[in-house]
This record gives C-alpha cells, structure tokens and sequence, in this order.
C-alpha cells in the first residue's frame, strides 16, 4: 500500500483546512509565487478533485494528480472523490491488469461507486472466476440503479452462469431485466421483449413484447440523434426527413462498448476462456466479450449455428451490426460443401447439434 | 444601495439584488444603506466578484433571457414543454468568458466566493481548475500551479510503480 501510507503523514500544509464547515472562510489569498492550492480549504480542492473523478476521460486523469504532492495524494484518494468516479476513470486494460489496478478499483468500489463495483465485479467474475465476489459487487452496484449491473446479473440468471444448467432462473432475469429497462437500459428492453415474444421466465404476451422491442429501437435512435459523435444533429446540416436519419443510424457503427466489456473483450482476446480446454468460446457480439461459465451455456444462431451469444440482446445487437451480413444458413453451406468437398458435412452436423442444446 | 468595502479600502455601492447573490450577505444585511467591510477581499477581486453577481443578478430576475424566451415560445407550440431550462446558453457563454483568467486571478476568486457564499461562482471557478488540471502530468500541474514536489526519491518511485497501470498505450 505505497500509496496508502502516505495517509498517515501529517501534512505541513492545511492542516485546519477540514475541520468545520467553515474553517476555509478565514483563509489568506494564494501567496503570488506560492502553491495556489494552499490558499484552499481541503473542501474545496476535494470538490475540484470531485468533479476532475466524474469528467475524466481516462485513469491518468486522476492517477496523475496522485503523484503531484503529498496533500493532493491524500484528498485525491479521498472516499468522496472516489465515489464520484466516472466509468472512464476505471477504464482498466487488460493487459495492465495487476495488483495496484485491482487496489485501486477496489477502492473506488468501497468508497461506494457503483461504476468500480461494476467493472470489479464483471472482471472478478468472468475474467478471475471469483462468481461470488463477482456476484456479490454487481449487486452492490445493481441495488443502486446501475442499469447495466442489473442486466448483467440478468444474463448471469437467465444463463445460470457460473453454475449449472438447471440453476438457470429466467424468472429472476426477467426482474432484473424490467428494473433494467425501467432504467432505460436498451439492451434490457430488447431482451425483455424477447422474453415477452417467447414466454421466457414470463407468461407469452406479443404485443407487450413488440412494445418493448419498439421501445429499444426508439430509444437507440434517440441516443445516437444526440449522443454519437456522427451525429446528423451534431453537424450543421439538418436532417432532411426521419427515414434519411434513419438510414444514417444504420449504416453508424456501434457505439463504444462499456469499459467493463472492452475489458472482457481484451482479456479473452489474448487468454482464451478455454484455459483448461473446456470447449468454451465467448459471445460473438464482439463489444460484449462476455464468456461461457460452462460447455454449451450460450445458445448458437439457429440459422448458420456458428455465432453464439450471451443473451438475445447481444443477438440482436451482433445481427444489425454484422452478421445479417455474414451470416450462411446451414443447409446453404452444406449444400456447398456437398459440392465443393464432403469436409464441411461432419462440422455441419455438429453445429446443428449445438442449435438444439 | 448596499456599500461594500474592500481589504485595501475601497468603497463600492451595488444594488441590493447584486449583492444578494452572496448569502453571507443576504444573511447579514438587515436595512438597506449597510456598510459591509470585506477585509479579505482585495479591491481587484471584489470588482471581478461584482462583475459576476452584477450579470447574474441581472439574468436570475428575470427567469428567462429573451433569446430563450423565444425559444420557450417556439417550443411551446409543440407539445414538449420545458419547466425550466437546465442553464440559460446565453449565461454559460458569458460565464465561459469569464473564467478565462490567469491561476492566480482564479484561486483569488475563489477564495473570495468561498468567503461571500456565492455557491454559483464558487462552483464554476472549481469547475476550471478541475478542467485545467485535466490531461496533465504530475509535472505540468506542479509548474501550473507552483506546487512543491515534497516526496522522497523513494517515495516518487513507490507511486511510480504503484499507478504504472493507468499510464500507457492510450
């Protein structure tokens, strides 16, 4: 804890600085070639490291500022400043995953962001296989309102990730899933109405289940009118008509995935979820890369039988992206290969097999 | 009029409404024609304070500027409604204009806001610095900010290996 030790220290300056809710009040102007922070209250330099923690664009953002001086390592990792966190500011990589990256994210999680819960969670308990722990953060986060932890303990349920195949509960995923779309959460709205289509983990009703998948495409479409970088609203030309816009949405690629999936994606990028060769294989939603807990926990596109995914959600994501436009039919390719070289028949056979688990 | 005297002296006379922006203020005048000695207050800072409560004072009276009013107009006619708008463009702009000072002119104002409650200033001057801070090295803050390096070699070296993670490839 190099850096924690630094908490003991008694500091030289602004040592009155945060009794009292007033203390700062009385204070002397910054000195004209002084620290300019030592006019300042710790108060006030916590809430300007506050809001540098919720609009940091990456961990250096912060991290750097920990390595400026003594006091500014004390107030940086101040419990409010970590709390504040923002989802780029635990935008760990993969491949500088250690010790210190795990302090640090943990810290930020007991400090209680629900981002750091999250992102600890998801890489506790797909990447490291500590379920519980996993479970147990992405709870922590879900319980407040984190609407992406909900509907990743949503898959885990409908999935029973990390445990058997009879432990899968769709009824629970289907809870998680509403408080999730509740939320706003597109990819909950798109799997809850796929379980309203399907009578999945909830009783078959179409048009709730079309409502909900109206909804998510809606609401998609919104976000990139004003969110996205390739935004027509973003630039000053003007939309011409609805369709046009339309059309725009759909030829934009996706959006940035989660921190806590690009790590998922990096980590089983250069580590196979198959260690132990176990036959595993992640989710073909290439901004998800979530993996299986177990042989055969996702299930496989029923048409080419090659592409696998986590939820429907990510089904549905993948297919508007790319695979409606990679996608073979089975029996398209078989008949190919019936032709070509009797190879593909025995591989053909097996995915099909896979379809029906 | 509400009189407020500077650190160094100076006499300046603002409309109650101005000074009111500040809540120590409001707090503590009880007739108009007070008398308010600021003695941490320098005159060059309470002008700038002044500056900003003056357009603030103006703005918040009226509880829409006429470029948005106008714009509430043409958004009224269809059915989305706003019951208030989350900052007046105009203001921000001007409050953009403002803040581009030097650190030092910054942290003064701040300190004085902090001194006067003026919870609005006070946020926009911290929002600036965190900005400013922003993007930097431990090295680029220390000279922006004449911030002494006060680890020990060995100190530096711990927290060089303990954060390593988060400066990298991108």
């Amino acid at each position: 804890m190099e850096v924690g030790k630094e908490n003991g220290l008694t500091h030289r300056r602004g040592a009155s600085g945060g009794e009292g809710g007033c203390s700062g009040r009385k204070r002397p102007r910054a000195a004209e070639s002084g620290d300019f922070f030592d006019g300042l209250p710790d108060e006030l330099v916590i809430s300007i490291l506050c809001k540098l923690s919720a609009s940091a664009e990456r961990p250096s953002d912060l991290i750097a500022v920990l390595t400026v001086c003594k006091r500014l390592n004390r107030l940086g990792l101040d419990p409010a400043v970590l709390s504040k966190a923002s989802p780029d500011l635990l935008a760990v990589r993969a491949n500088r995953w250690s010790v210190s990256s795990n302090r640090f994210l943990q810290r930020c999680a007991d400090a209680g962001s629900p981002e750091a819960c999250y992102i600890l969670g998801m890489i506790l308990f797909y990447c490291l296989r500590n379920r519980e722990v996993g479970v147990w953060l992405m709870a922590m986060a879900a319980l407040k309102n984190h609407a992406a932890a909900l509907f990743s303990l949503a898959v885990i349920h409908f999935n029973g990730s990390g445990k058997l195949k009879s432990d899968r509960n769709p009824k629970v995923g289907v809870l998680l899933c509403t408080r999730a779309a509740s939320l706003c959460y597109v990819d909950a709205m798109r799997l809850l109405g796929y379980c309203f289509l399907d009578g999945h983990g909830v009783h078959r009703d179409v048009s709730e289940g079309n409502d909900y998948l109206l909804l998510a495409n809606a609401r998609e479409f919104s976000a990139f009118l004003h969110y996205s970088p390739s935004s027509p609203l973003r630039h000053t030309r003007r939309l011409r008509s609805l369709s046009e816009g339309l059309d725009l949405w759909r030829a934009t690629p996706p959006p940035e995935p989660h921190p806590a999936n690009r790590f998922l994606v990096e980590w089983f990028a250069t580590r196979s979820g198959d260690e132990n060769g176990e036959g595993l294989g992640t989710c073909s939603n290439g901004g998800c890369g979530r993996p299986e807990t177990r042989r055969h926990e996702f299930s496989m596109c029923s048409a080419c039988g090659l592409a696998r995914y986590c939820s429907r959600a990510c089904q549905a994501t993948h297919w508007k992206y790319s695979h409606k436009a990679e996608c073979t039919p089975i029996n398209q390719w078989l008949d190919a290969g019936i032709m070509a070289d009797e190879a593909p028949l025995e591989g053909g056979a097996g995915g099909a097999e896979l379809v029906l688990d | 009029m509400i009189k407020l005297v500077s650190g160094d002296g100076a006499e300046f006379e603002v409309e109650e409404e101005v000074a009111f922006q500040s809540k120590i203020i409001k707090d503590i005048v009880a007739d108009a024609d007070d008398v308010i000695p600021l003695p941490t207050v320098s005159s060059k800072v309470l002008i700038q304070v002044i500056e900003y409560c003056r357009k603030h004072a103006a703005v918040n009276s009226f509880p829409l500027s006429p470029s948005s009013s106008a714009a509430a107009a043409a958004s009224s006619s269809s059915s989305i409604s706003y019951s208030k708008p989350v900052s007046d463009p105009a203001l921000r702009a001007w409050d953009n204009e403002f803040v581009k000072l030097n650190n030092s002119s910054l942290f003064d104002i701040v300190i004085a806001a902090n001194y006067l409650d003026i919870e609005e200033l006070v946020d926009l001057v911290l929002e600036t610095v965190a900005d400013r801070i922003k993007g930097k090295q431990a090295q680029e803050i220390r000279r922006q900010f004449n911030i002494e390096n006060d680890f020990t070699p060995e100190e530096e070296e711990a927290l060089r290996r303990e954060n390593s993670w988060a400066f990298q490839n991108n």
